[in-house]
């Protein structure tokens, strides 16, 4: 074989390697235009990528990124790695680690630079997953260290009270024995929901229905905190497919959030919650909860539905919301938020009524 | 000595319903009155407030959300133009004026805008349409009211 066949054999070899790479492959000019790109590139991003700035395609941006690996591989002919966002034809956003190193002409300068764009997406959301599991095991640790503690000077109370016969002590210690049984309850369903993906078990059930019920657990409970719970029930709204256990736990984590929102405010001295189920308009129902309590300022609005966030203190371990949001989004509901500070908050849960076309089961 | 009080965005919020029409001419005295900019904004509800089933063909999430979002603009574009039809001959060039079409829940809409804008003054109709007549069930005059961070005003037109 002739040394010219050769070369043309290890050029085609070099290519279909390139080419079969999982990841983007592309040489730049110093003007940051892409001089060649390989396959996989090409097959994301389109094929008219060539002598188009970089910025462009990968970030549709029309000015150069503020930091650029490529652009310091130019200046100081060294290899540069740097994490980037990238943001595909369909527009998923991928993050990736990109990698810059120099291509040399005859006198040794920096000619063009190759550039090399692995997707850690996978990885980076691995990392996210574990560093929340840590978090969430040293603060759920803490809680159920109070609950306990509390579980234990309650039933101390009540052992007290036996011993002296003195039934009104032991209704106290086992009041704040049920208390702590009902947090307990709480968090580790929450814990459950959070865990993994769970799929809804649809049903054909009564919205009202659902909300009574939900409602209901929470009515000695108010009573007991002083809160009037108020339950408006649309009649008319009709039976919809919904998964009963994870609509109730949604209602449960909203109401009991107003219920605390409500004792902890001491500005007003009646509080009330409200319980609604509505039409929203001709193809939606909506759940809303609402409460006079005192209301979230904008950082508590931003960060509502994010993991572990909680304005309780101690008494609170974020997860309520995210369980909320998790739940909304498995029915394909939306959640509206209205909220002022000194007046109280309203979350408003959509779903469609008929549920017939929708992929739940 | 009392502070006069002094305005620079006020927000009238519109269905055309008759409380509406009452609510524009109070809107527009009082824009006219402060030298304030009117802002004239119509909340439609989402074509598919929840982003799903749509299309009877299947079609991804990221699908039906980009549909459901292409049918909403082309619904914003032309009710836009409805709004401009009924309001801007009668705002003229007597007060700086702008439309706004949002889709979304009207509550949440207008107290967004009224955020996001400065606005100090929230002029909307009591009632709006008749239920039966109004596309969402949602009590917007008296959710703006209470969770608005300026001020309100609903106005219920008289009766005939």
């Amino acid at each position: 074989m002739s040394d010219s066949n050769n070369t043309e054999l290890m050029d085609l070899t070099f290519k279909s390697i390139i080419d079969a790479l999982p990841c983007y492959i592309m040489i730049q000019d110093p003007e940051f235009n892409i001089l060649f790109a390989n396959h996989k590139f090409k097959s994301d991003f389109g094929d008219d990528i060539i002598n188009v700035s970089c910025y462009s395609v990968l970030k549709g941006s029309r000015s150069q990124c503020t930091e650029c690996p490529v652009r310091e591989t130019f200046k100081d002919k060294k290899v540069h790695i740097s994490e980037e966002i990238i943001r595909l034809s369909d527009g998923t956003i991928i993050e990736m680690i990109a990698y810059s190193a120099p291509l040399f002409d005859v006198v040794g300068n920096v000619k063009a630079c190759i550039k090399l764009l692995v997707n850690v997406g996978t990885i980076k959301d691995t990392h996210r997953e574990l560093v929340t599991l840590g978090q969430s095991i040293a603060l759920l640790s803490h809680d159920i260290k109070n609950i306990l503690e509390g579980l234990q000077g309650g039933a101390y109370v009540v052992e007290e009270g036996i011993k002296d016969k003195d039934m009104e002590l032991s209704g106290k210690g086992w009041d704040i024995v049920k208390k702590n049984i009902t947090e307990i309850t709480g968090i580790t369903q929450n814990i459950l929901y959070s865990a993994k993906e769970r799929k809804p078990k649809i049903k054909n059930v009564s919205p009202g229905d659902v909300a009574r019920q939900t409602g209901q657990l929470f009515a000695e409970k108010s009573s007991y905190m002083g809160i009037q719970l108020l339950l408006q029930l649309n009649p008319k709204v009709p039976h919809v497919k919904l998964d009963p256990t994870g609509i109730s736990r949604m209602l449960g984590n909203l109401i009991w959030n107003s219920l605390q929102a409500c004792q902890k405010n001491t500005e007003r001295n009646s509080h009330m919650v409200y319980v609604r189920v509505d039409f929203y308009d001709n193809r939606h129902f909506m759940f809303e909860v609402e409460d006079n309590a005192s209301g979230m300022d904008k950082d508590t609005m931003k960060n509502l539905f994010k993991e572990f966030f909680s304005t309780k203190g101690n008494s609170g371990t974020g997860l309520g919301l995210m369980v909320v949001e998790r739940i909304v989004r498995s029915h394909h509901g939306k959640i509206d938020v209205l909220t002022k500070p000194g007046k109280g908050s309203l979350f408003r849960i959509i779903f469609k009524l008929d549920h017939k076309k929708l992929d739940l089961v | 000595m009392v502070s006069q009080l002094k305005y620079q965005n006020i927000l009238l919020c519109t269905d055309y319903s008759k409380d509406a029409e009452a609510a524009f001419i109070h809107a527009f005295d009082q824009a006219n009155k402060y030298g304030a900019k009117l802002h004239i904004m119509n909340v439609i509800p989402s074509v598919n407030p929840c982003g799903v089933d749509i299309f009877k063909k299947p079609l991804s999430k990221s699908e039906i959300k980009k549909e459901s979002d292409k049918i909403d603009e082309n619904h914003r574009i032309q009710e836009l133009g409805a709004l401009k039809k009924v309001y801007h001959e009668r705002c003229g060039h007597t007060i700086d004026h702008e439309f706004i079409i949002k889709v979304g829940s009207p509550d949440v809409e207008i107290i967004m805008y009224s955020e996001k804008n400065d606005i100090e003054m929230i002029i909307l109709g009591t009632g709006g349409h008749h239920e039966t007549k109004r596309r969402t069930y949602v009590k917007t005059a008296a959710n703006v009211s209470k969770y608005a961070n300026c001020q309100v005003i609903s106005i219920g037109s008289p009766k005939q």
